[in-house]
């Protein structure tokens, strides 16, 4: 009789502890989705896919129609071929190299065609259920549209400038092609910076100037900052050789943690990455830069 | 002759305590108490900050904060910069070294000191995110300070300049 009691709590608190463990399962997916900014670790190869060459032959993704060469905003003339402008001369991103007097904010033409270039902040997502397969994209998670409205949110931003850069993905993925880089984050950096507009910051000595906000280096000129190609070009080059160095430096960061890292040094610079993945952000304008570029690459 | 005219004119600068600033950074500051004239870090403070930027060129300047063990240091170099600006150091004399504590949100030029009522000052960092110039106040915590509160951020004009573009040094 005892034994047989026995046995039945046995049962009943297996029963329970089965329970328990099985509600907790079914909750972390949802919790990792709710909680925002950081893509999902992913696998190896995608790891892969991303440090090393990024094919971009399949522009696909299922994006309007793209001007596939889009006019050089600010009215600067576009030199060559998107991505395959003058090589821009070695990066230095020291700011106020040399102060730009009189660099007057700019308000770019916006290259989108037919685009609704106007409109105050209306985060509307348009859900991309499937990530674009060309740029080495990782897969994205569901609930990427909630993530891009939470990314333009969180830049103070709008529809119309992720409009603006995807109208000029074409050049985007040239430059981030060339330089083995995900196009989403040349976009998502500048929808940041500038809500993808040739602007120049009214900073004294060291305006940062141009979609990426180029700062004035040594060879870089505004109008090459204000030059949607040759821009691409300089900003995709930087983003590139902070990501290899980075990784280098932190190679325990994940895939995503290495992306948002890499936004974060395009913001301060790389030295001030410690690698610890729960400090990225700080630091970083408003303390969230990073975390904001991955949000808003779910927006392309 | 000149000579003269410039030295008198030198002096009355020096007695009225202003610092060179640039004439974006004067209209920043012209609400706010002149900074001393310029004096700078010392040299075991200028390499230790130096050792951490991976470029061997730049420009650096610091300034003690008020009388306190405490130093700022503003470093522009190549790799340590980004479309944000660059992140000033807080550094703190112990005995006759110096050890880095933290740094600063990213920012430009001029850095303030905010005093407080009591207490260490606040550290305010200029940014022009959103378009015009703002300062981010750093608050001490005892044994450094705080990131930036963004959610208090201040006019152009507050507090006393510490360091400005004027005050860069190459190395």
């Amino acid at each position: 009789m005892q034994t047989r009691r026995v046995m039945q709590i046995s049962r009943n608190i297996i029963m329970q502890t089965a329970s328990v463990l099985a509600l907790v399962s079914l909750s972390m997916p949802v919790h990792a989705q709710e909680s925002g900014a950081p893509l999902p670790d992913p696998t190896d190869a995608e790891c892969q896919e991303i440090i090393t060459s990024m094919g971009l032959e399949n522009n696909g993704g299922g994006v309007a129609q793209v001007n596939p060469n889009p006019t050089a905003p600010g009215g600067v003339a576009t030199p060559g071929t998107p991505g395959g402008a003058a090589t821009p001369p070695p990066i230095d991103r020291t700011p106020g190299a040399t102060p730009t007097p009189g660099a007057t904010p700019t308000q770019g033409a916006s290259p989108t065609p037919g685009g609704n270039g106007t409109g105050g902040p209306a985060p509307v997502a348009t859900p991309r259920p499937n990530p674009p397969a060309g740029g080495g994209n990782i897969a994205l998670p569901t609930g990427s549209a909630a993530k891009c409205n939470n990314g333009i949110k969180m830049a103070q931003s709008d529809r119309a400038s992720i409009n603006r850069a995807l109208a000029a993905k074409a050049t985007l993925q040239a430059a981030a092609k060339k330089h083995g880089i995900d196009w989403r984050l040349l976009a998502a950096i500048g929808v940041r910076e500038t809500n993808f507009r040739v602007i120049d910051s009214a900073r004294p000595g060291d305006p940062g100037m141009g979609i990426f906000q180029l700062t004035n280096q040594p060879g870089v000129t505004r109008a090459q900052a204000h030059n949607l190609a040759t821009a691409s070009d300089i900003a995709a080059r930087i983003i590139a050789q902070d990501m290899r160095y980075l990784k280098r430096k932190f190679p325990r960061l994940t895939s995503a943690q290495l992306m948002q890292a890499t936004a974060a040094a395009f913001n301060f610079g790389v030295d001030d990455i410690s690698g610890n993945p729960n400090t990225i952000d700080k630091g970083t304008t408003r303390n969230n830069y990073g975390e904001n570029i991955l949000l808003l690459m779910n927006c392309f | 002759m000149n000579t003269k005219k410039f030295s008198v004119a030198a002096l009355l600068a020096l007695s009225m305590g202003v610092t060179a600033l640039m004439p974006a950074e004067a209209s920043i500051a012209q609400n706010a108490p002149r900074a001393t004239a310029a004096v700078a870090i010392p040299d075991a403070l200028k390499k230790s900050a130096i050792a951490t930027r991976s470029d061997k060129s730049g420009q650096i300047a610091g300034a003690q904060i008020g009388n306190s063990e405490y130093y700022v240091v503003y470093i522009k170099t190549q790799r340590g910069c980004g479309s944000g600006g660059c992140r000033a150091q807080i550094w703190k004399r112990e005995g006759r070294t110096f050890t880095k504590r933290e740094s600063l949100s990213v920012g430009s030029l001029p850095i303030v000191m905010i005093p407080q009522k009591s207490g260490m000052p606040q550290i305010g960092v200029t940014t022009y995110d959103g378009g015009k110039a703002q300062i981010i106040p750093h608050s001490f915590n005892g044994n450094g300070y705080n990131e930036g509160n963004y959610a208090a951020r201040l006019p152009a004009n507050t507090g006393r300049v510490l360091i400005t573009t004027a005050m860069l040094k190459n190395f």
